[in-house]
């Protein structure tokens, strides 16, 4: 877990390994985005380790999905630089980034309801299959047979760490609402990624199907995954993550313990608008 | 059954020709690129055709030279339209194959003017069409299996979800133009092979909208869907001849009711429709 110290009310810096310690996954030195005039995420600068629970937080329009779109390159970043395993890779496309280990859900569900259950989660596995066009491929060759079935039992396998092996062949808009969120994280696990961004995956779920997800993002983290969660119950993540950042109009105004980072001032100012005690 | 076929030799042709033109549109808009551009491509293809038969190219030649060449223009025609999406895509593209039968009108001798060039030996038998039509559409239908068919659904429904899934939006998108145009190149130069002439007015606005037609109605979602609208959009008018100068109004109508209560198509509408029918069946 990272050793960084509540720092409340300015931005974090970026934590330096501790000699001896874990090697970090993803690092962020000073990472802005701006659209036109207006800053949406500014000087951010987090790391993230290998196999740990990250929490995201902060109020509504805070840049909390903004900065997952920069560290997925889906949108482009004004300033600083993004390192994931040692490598920076600030300049690349999000198609690259894809492939390079990270993967991500989005607020809003992005299921494709022209392909089944299965090919929607076939679809990011096909990202670990390397997508080859080759003549194998065209005719119909063994080895393009052999990655087929490779993609295959990925997906399958990722389908049934959601829970929805069984419902493979649905068409996913027949589907509940949780249901088609966990088809989204299959997909994405199906990615077979080291860092996971999970975009707000309860919005809008029952408290049952918020806990299967946490549960399973708990798993996850167990099979040596990072995953970053951005949420807005703060009850639940402050419960199931190693560690918490806050993000305040653009800014990562806090970070550390969940349980420390809720105490602080000034994340309670920037979530109620007055200090108030919380119990230890 | 061969007197038949005879009989409807002409209107098999066409149809086998219009498969392709059909695909041609159909490719593309499955990966959500609006492009018009194959219809251009047909019409070039076709002069090239002509042209290269009237010196004595072997068709056998000429059909790789068109489909090659359509294929590389095509990718290169796509560069400076990939940043277009939509209508102003599909606005860039119709301006394109509107140009392309004025310049054939002013290019004198050459493409023989406002009359185009006539008396192309015929060179390519039906059989040897069906052939074509046969890996034309094999290759299409590879493209619609496995991870392509999926990124190119992913590509139509939201580019960055397709971006986040690791897909090369950008080169899918070239090779979708070069794909579209290549087999518009196709059609074109077998549309000249077979009817001995070609004109400036056989491409243009008309078959834009009579290849969009085949596209859309028969499902852009998948070839069978191009298949059968190009079956049905050369067909139906035939049948309807025996209610004489009507049948274009009922073939508009019948066109306009099709798209109305079947939005994806007969095919896609088949799609929908099909799985609460087996829910019926396996409830009984």
């Amino acid at each position: 877990m990272t050793e960084t110290q509540p720092t409340p009310t300015t931005p974090t810096t970026p934590t330096p390994t501790p000699p001896g310690g874990p090697a970090a996954l993803l690092e962020t030195d000073g990472l802005s985005v701006t659209f036109g005039g207006v800053k949406a995420v500014v000087d951010v600068s987090l790391t993230l380790e290998p196999g740990t629970l990250y929490g995201l937080v902060g109020p509504n329009g805070s840049g909390k999905t903004t900065f997952i779109n920069a560290i997925s390159r889906l949108v482009p970043t004004s300033a600083g630089r993004m390192v994931l395993n040692g490598q920076d890779y600030t300049k690349l496309s999000a198609t690259a980034v894809a492939s390079i280990g990270i993967a991500r859900t989005f607020q809003t569900i992005r299921l494709l309801n022209l392909l089944s259950v299965e090919e929607n989660v076939q679809l990011g596995a096909d990202v670990a299959g390397g997508r080859k066009r080759n003549l194998d491929w065209w005719f119909g060759r063994r080895a393009a047979g052999v990655e087929t079935r490779n993609v295959q039992k990925r997906a399958a396998e990722a389908l049934d760490r959601v829970g929805l092996a069984a419902l493979a062949k649905r068409d996913p808009s027949t589907l509940s609402y949780g249901m088609q969120r966990r088809v989204e994280i299959a997909r994405a696990i199906a990615m077979q990624p080291q860092l996971l961004l999970l975009d707000e995956p309860t919005a809008g779920m029952r408290e049952d199907e918020r806990t299967e997800i946490m549960d399973l993002s708990l798993s996850l983290v167990a099979d040596g995954m990072t995953v970053l969660l951005v949420e807005h119950n703060l009850r639940m993540i402050t419960s199931i993550c190693d560690h918490l950042y806050v993000m305040y109009f653009g800014n990562c105004i806090a970070s550390g313990d969940p349980k420390e980072v809720m105490r602080m001032p000034a994340v309670q100012q920037a979530y109620i608008g007055h200090s108030a005690d919380v119990p230890a | 059954m061969t007197h038949y076929f005879h009989e409807n030799l002409g209107l098999i042709q066409q149809t086998l020709v219009y498969m392709i033109l059909a695909i041609s549109l159909q490719v593309v808009l499955r990966c959500g690129v609006v492009s018009l551009a194959s219809i251009g491509f047909y019409t070039l293809g076709s002069y090239t055709a002509a042209i290269l038969l009237k010196h004595g190219w072997p068709a056998a030649l000429i059909i790789p030279v068109v489909v090659l060449a359509a294929g590389l223009v095509g990718y290169a025609f796509g560069r400076p339209l990939a940043r277009l999406r939509g209508l102003y895509l599909a606005m860039a593209t119709l301006a394109f194959d509107l140009v392309i039968p004025i310049l054939l009108i002013n290019g004198g001798n050459f493409t023989g003017g406002a009359l185009g060039l006539y008396a192309i030996p015929v060179s390519v038998d039906t059989w040897a069409l069906v052939g074509i039509v046969i890996v034309a559409v094999y290759a299409v239908s590879q493209l619609e299996r496995g991870w392509m068919g999926r990124a190119s659904l992913a590509l139509r429904s939201d580019e960055n979800l397709a971006r986040s899934m690791g897909v090369r939006v950008t080169r899918e998108r070239y090779l979708a133009f070069a794909i579209s145009a290549a087999l518009g190149g196709l059609a074109g130069s077998l549309s000249a092979m077979l009817f001995h002439a070609v004109s400036p007015s056989s491409g243009g606005f008309g078959l834009v909208t009579l290849g969009l037609t085949m596209a859309i109605i028969g499902g852009r979602d998948s070839w069978i869907g191009a298949v059968v609208g190009a079956y049905i959009v050369t067909w139906v008018p035939e049948w309807l001849r025996s209610i004489g100068p009507y049948r274009n109004a009922v073939f508009g109508v019948v066109l306009v009711l099709v798209i109305l209560f079947f939005p994806d198509g007969l095919l896609g509408s088949v799609r929908k429709i099909a799985p609460m029918f087996r829910r019926k069946a396996a409830s009984a």
